[in-house]
């Protein structure tokens, strides 16, 4: 698995330090400080998804943007296709990485420039990253990818307000995928949207995988939603990667006490889908009729 | 069957608008009876906090356009003021999702929970205070004593939640109106507080009111369940029947689309589309644009709930065929 790796985390680690006041310093006051992240490795193979879960503090989106390389770590490395993110070589080596990463956030109310109109939102990775500098093709493009997401091309001259939340989900992925990104970072995707909506954007998220062989760092606190996307499972807690596997072993077979936990806290309708698959069919007859 | 403790019947609430009046709940009856613990599901927009909200009566600009509420008998849709403020802390506590905006930062727990019994319990203050303590080792915080001098910055959201679970039940109210209770918390705290809840009604036979929008805390908790869809009850009854055999196409949509912890789907289940807004809610049966079995019916009547108290449906698939 190792050998086509295309992201690998080595030892990665942050230390957020309190900025010391004058007072502080001039009573001597030693800095305070807290470790947010703790030596945590991971690799990603191509076209798979590696999923982060854990609870708010135990260091998720931490990871996730030093990973796109928006945080530089207190120790340890992202190595992207062998390329390092961070280091001495720094501004060279991303030249070629920038336009490969891209994020998507939760909030997509939050997102969007609410002033700019969707065709900018989605063609600003292209201009910024001069993927791309014909008009044309740029509209071209930007047609292309809102199809892709489930969206119309006469989407592109509305504003983010016209748009539901899972529709503007579809936006923030279109303008992910703008800059021919292959390595997505989605840091809570789905939590700001409705059951019914999550599922399609999760739908989405899965078939743009299979079509494009896009690899996913998947960051979550819902432990349904990440046993679905993905591949390889890492449980954070305090900072600290205390489990990884693929979603059977981390569910059926979970082996740390953290995980075991975790997962008998989650409020379940499993319990009772079992108890009703067992029972008969007590439907109208209409209803019975035309329901599959 | 008894008098319960909360009854809505037809209510209906209309907000007014600059491009006329917005009805964003038509015509919704409910029952809730002592110590049972109702579920109101839906997704955003729905019209579950409304729900919430015209029961205590504060729901301005909002206003009741038809029908009734009685808490136990008595009616209190159209109470002025004075009498409403009465029954909220008294006779219904709330809790809220965010229990940080919930307490004032300023004020310590001592203070903001004798205040809230002294205004509805008749109580000296050392008694008050001495209740106040009582109630915070009932709901789990460690050292009540002590921690009572602390601001709310100083509690973990979980333990903020239970103070608020505290000042809503510390008029010992008949009813609990608990609007997305557990979203705001981690998944283990979230767990911890929903059985919380559940203890304490069983305690002393409160009934709840559980508006959410997570069909697994429903599941954990709730006895009954009502889905509400573009305003209306579209389908409720025990949870039994309506979170494991759902029968209205939302509902089973809804429950497909949840991905579950046991196993990993191929695909998950999605219903195309989303909640329409209430500017533009379809004509007929409001779901039947996103449903795949809609027929010539469902776009021209409403259907009615029909049913009983176990299980009771709005969808014309469940009609009478009529020969």
């Amino acid at each position: 698995m190792t050998e086509a790796a295309l992201v690998r985390v080595e030892g990665l680690s942050k230390t957020f330090t309190n900025r010391q006041g004058l007072l502080g310093y001039v009573l001597r006051q030693k800095r305070r400080s807290s470790e947010a992240v703790k030596n945590v490795s991971f690799s990603i193979a191509k076209g798979k998804t590696f999923a982060l879960v854990g609870e708010s503090g135990s260091g998720k989106s931490t990871i996730a943007r030093m990973v796109v390389g928006l945080l530089p770590p207190s120790g340890g490395n992202v190595l992207i296709d062998g390329i390092a993110m961070h280091g001495a070589d720094l501004a060279h080596a991303r030249q070629g990485l920038t336009h490969r990463i891209q994020m998507v956030f939760q909030d997509p109310y939050a997102s969007l420039n609410p002033r700019w109109r969707v065709d900018a939102i989605v063609s600003e990775p292209i201009l910024a990253l001069r993927r791309e500098t014909n008009r044309q093709a740029i509209a071209q493009r930007v047609a292309e990818l809102l199809t892709l997401v489930g969206l119309h091309p006469a989407d592109a001259q509305k504003y983010p307000h016209e748009f539901s939340g899972g529709q503007r989900q579809r936006i923030a992925i279109a303008r992910a995928l703008a800059s021919d990104a292959d390595f997505i970072v989605c840091d809570e995707p789905t939590s700001a949207l409705d059951v019914s909506v999550q599922a399609q954007i999760l739908n989405l998220m899965r078939d743009l995988q299979d079509r494009l062989g896009l690899t996913y760092l998947f960051i979550s606190h819902n432990l349904a939603v990440v046993r679905y996307v993905a591949d390889e499972i890492g449980v954070l807690y305090k900072g600290e990667l205390v489990e990884r596997g693929d979603g059977a072993a981390i569910f059926d077979h979970p082996q740390h006490a953290y995980t075991r936990q975790l997962i008998a806290a989650v409020p379940n309708v499993d319990a009772l889908r079992r108890e009703a698959a067992t029972l008969a069919d007590d439907r109208p007859t209409r209803a019975r009729a035309e329901f599959p | 069957m008894r008098e319960p403790v909360l009854s809505v019947r037809g209510l209906s609430v209309a907000f007014p608008t600059r491009r006329g009046s917005l009805t964003a709940l038509n015509d919704l009856s409910f029952e809730i009876g002592k110590g049972e613990v109702l579920g109101i599901i839906g997704e955003s927009g729905a019209g579950k906090s409304v729900t919430g909200s015209a029961v205590i009566g504060l729901l301005s600009p909002g206003r009741i356009t038809a029908g009734e509420i009685r808490l136990g008998g008595l009616r209190i849709d159209g109470l002025d003021d004075r009498a409403m403020r009465r029954i909220r802390g008294k006779r219904i506590g709330m809790i809220f999702q965010d229990p940080l905006t919930s307490l004032n930062p300023l004020l310590r727990i001592e203070d903001q929970l004798v205040e809230t019994i002294l205004t509805h319990l008749n109580l000296t203050p050392d008694q008050a205070r001495i209740r106040a303590i009582q109630l915070l080792d009932e709901l789990g915080i460690p050292n009540p004593a002590q921690q009572i001098k602390s601001y709310p910055h100083e509690f973990s959201g979980g333990m903020r939640q239970r103070v608020v679970i505290a000042l809503a039940i510390c008029g010992e109210p008949d009813l609990i109106i608990a609007d997305e209770p557990t979203t705001a918390l981690d998944v283990s705290v979230q767990a911890q507080i929903i059985h919380l809840i559940k203890r304490i009604c069983k305690e002393r036979s409160t009934s709840v009111m559980l508006i959410t929008h997570d069909m697994g805390v429903i599941a954990e908790v709730a006895d009954r369940v009502a889905v509400i869809y573009a305003g209306r009850i579209i389908e409720q009854g025990t949870v039994a029947n309506v979170v494991a055999r759902p029968q209205h196409p939302y509902t089973q949509g809804l429950m497909s689309a949840i991905p579950p912890l046991e196993r990993r789907p191929e695909r998950l289940t999605q219903i195309s589309g989303s909640m329409p807004r209430l500017t533009a809610i379809p004509p007929g049966c409001s779901f039947h644009p996103r449903c795949g079995f809609a027929f010539d019916r469902c776009q021209k009547d409403v259907p009615r709930l029909q049913g009983g108290d176990d299980r009771a449906v709005a969808c014309h698939l469940y009609d009478e065929v009529v020969s």
